[in-house]
């Protein structure tokens, strides 16, 4: 701990100093007198200051929340020694928030004691959110003397993105092989009717149509749609990340990629996710409540880096993209290499929607001519992009307005012309 | 909390301000008192010990002023214009500290702080007699000086004992 000398104890010095002398100098015994309080009050408060021995835990009560979600967080204060005015104040992630009154707060704390204060915060913003360091104020016997540390204790809580519910999950492009909640195009077992078709050698008796058969004088059997599962491959641009009104694009990506994953999962489809940027990471396509973790895991961790190296989708390691899977992209459209990835993967046959997270209508264009005309060829700019990804394969969606819009865009897509197998 | 204590600073360091001018009336002492009031108000807005060193100064000033141009000698009072001067420091450092301070302060605080002025306030009362009681018996002598030495140091002395005594 540092410690420094209050202004309190320099006014005190001063004007003890000058009464004395003032009072010897003139002969004016009053004017010692008027300096005694002040001697007495430095010679009783610098007489009992020292070095504080003192810590200080943070704990909280929850070590992952949801958004939106209260979090107490207990502050213990020990003193070894004898009883001092400790102020404390609690540095926060800029994704917690409190109230600047119970941020920080001032207590005894002595004799061997030990306070816990509690404070109230709120998770604000998804992520790796820490609570702490502790900031400590130590005041000595009469404020002249002001002991400042930070004790490094600090406390990570997981901020998982709120759950934004799609109202329907996203058009299949092929089925796999595993049972799922999505109706195949093939024709197999299952509950889906599908069609009759004369009874051939090793069709199970179980599936005679009688009805069919009485009328045409000829075993017939049912057939049907199995139930099957989708991959579904969610594409993270995280090139760049550009702070909007209605939340960053990053925010908008994470968010819609968190609400899709769960969707998928939930009906037992695999998902898998590539957070393609500065720094490329990726989740090979699994299901189960297991995997739901390890996406809420991963996307936590996600988040801009800037690189100037040339990155393309060949930096995916074999089976990151599982043949047929549909590629849900989130991305603002302004990172060439992201573009070129999502185009390179439209063009090698794979299913890819990209969510354009970035609304246009946001970026404010300037007043003057020359603003005007490179506001004019960024958006051309972008219209070109676009093109060249619908040239591609791509459908691109916007996303401008939020996340909620751009689920909301999701929820009413339609299965493409490309027959689902 | 804050504007009670500044208020009770305030009302007090007038008092103290003003004992100049009626012990001894004249312009000096009057502009003088106006001086460090306004520089105890800046101090109590702006929160800065800039403006209560100022106004301490230029009471001093006006203090040693009154006692050499026409204030009754020796002044008897000044024991209590020494402990009434040193509450007004103190509670403009109270009036700070809420002022500063944006979270809760605990109660005990102010209640420790608050007994630690009365004790106090006690002990330096009695320091300050005994300091001017010790300068009016050594005035005439020409020992003046190291018999206010000795009387100053045994006054603290005394004062620490009594408070350390009273405080625990």
């Amino acid at each position: 701990m540092t410690a420094s000398a209050t202004p309190k104890l320099v006014t005190y010095i001063l004007i003890a100093g000058l009464a004395l002398l003032g009072g010897i100098t003139l002969g004016q015994p009053e004017l010692v007198a008027l300096a005694a309080p002040l001697v007495m009050s430095l010679v009783l408060g610098l007489g009992r200051t020292h070095l504080p021995a003192s810590s200080a835990t943070v704990e909280t009560d929850v070590d992952r929340c949801i958004e939106g979600d209260a979090i107490k967080a207990t502050v213990t204060l020990n003193s070894f020694e004898t009883p001092v005015e400790m102020e404390v104040a609690m540095g926060l992630s800029p994704g917690l928030f409190a109230k600047p009154t119970a941020r920080s707060f001032t207590f005894l704390v002595g004799d061997g004691g030990q306070r816990r204060q509690t404070m109230a915060l709120e998770a604000t913003r998804w992520g790796v959110q820490r609570v702490g360091p502790i900031a400590l104020r130590v005041h000595g016997p009469g404020r002249f003397v002001t002991f400042e540390g930070v004790i490094d204790e600090r406390q990570t809580v997981k901020v998982f993105p709120k759950y934004e519910r799609l109202m329907q999950g996203l058009p299949t492009a092929e089925t796999q092989m595993h049972s799922g909640d999505h109706v195949a195009r093939a024709l197999a077992d299952g509950i889906e009717f599908a069609t009759v078709r004369p009874f051939a050698y090793g069709d199970s008796v179980r599936r005679v149509n009688w009805r069919v058969s009485s009328r045409t004088q000829e075993l017939h059997v049912n057939l049907a749609h199995p139930e099957r599962n989708s991959d579904v491959v969610l594409f993270l641009d995280t090139f760049t990340d550009a702070a909007l009104e209605t939340g960053s694009t990053l925010d908008i990506a994470v968010r819609g990629a968190s609400a899709v994953a769960q969707h998928h999962l939930r009906h037992h489809d695999r998902v898998g996710l590539v957070s393609f940027g500065g720094n490329a990471r990726w989740l090979t396509a699994s299901m189960g409540r297991s995997h739901t973790y390890r996406i809420v895991e991963f996307l936590l961790d996600v988040n801009a880096t800037f690189s100037y190296a040339w990155k393309d989708i060949k930096l995916l390691p074999h089976g990151t993209l599982p043949s047929g899977a549909l590629v849900v992209a989130f991305s603002p459209l302004i990172d060439e290499r992201a573009v070129r990835a999502l185009a390179d993967l439209g063009e090698r046959g794979f299913p890819v929607i990209a969510i354009d997270t970035l609304s246009e209508v946001e970026v404010t264009c300037g007043e003057n001519r020359e603003a005007q005309l490179a506001y004019r060829m960024w958006r051309l700019q972008r219209d070109v992009r676009r093109t060249r990804l619908g040239a591609s394969g791509v459908r691109t969606y916007s996303g401008a307005g939020g996340v909620h819009v751009a689920l909301h865009a999701l929820s009413f897509l339609r299965p493409s012309p490309k027959a689902a197998r | 909390m804050a504007a009670r204590l500044s208020a009770s600073c305030a009302l007090l360091g007038i008092a103290v301000v003003l004992y100049p001018v009626f012990a001894a009336p004249a312009v000096v002492t009057l502009a003088l008192a106006g001086c460090a009031m306004a520089a105890l108000a800046l101090g109590l807005i702006t929160s800065r010990w800039l403006g209560a060193g100022i106004a301490a100064g230029l009471a001093l000033f006006n203090y040693a002023l009154a006692l050499l141009f026409g204030a009754r000698q020796p002044d008897i009072y000044a024991p209590a214009l020494a402990v009434a001067g040193w509450l007004v420091l103190e509670l403009f450092d109270l009036a700070v500290m809420a002022r500063r301070q944006q979270g809760r302060i605990d109660n005990e605080v102010l209640d420790a702080q608050w007994r630690r002025l009365i004790t106090t306030s006690g002990a330096a009362g009695l320091a300050a007699v005994a300091v001017l009681l010790a300068g009016i018996f050594f005035q005439a002598s020409s020992a003046l000086l190291p018999a206010a030495a000795i009387a100053a140091a045994a006054t603290v002395v005394t004062g620490v004992v009594l408070t350390r005594w009273a405080v625990n």
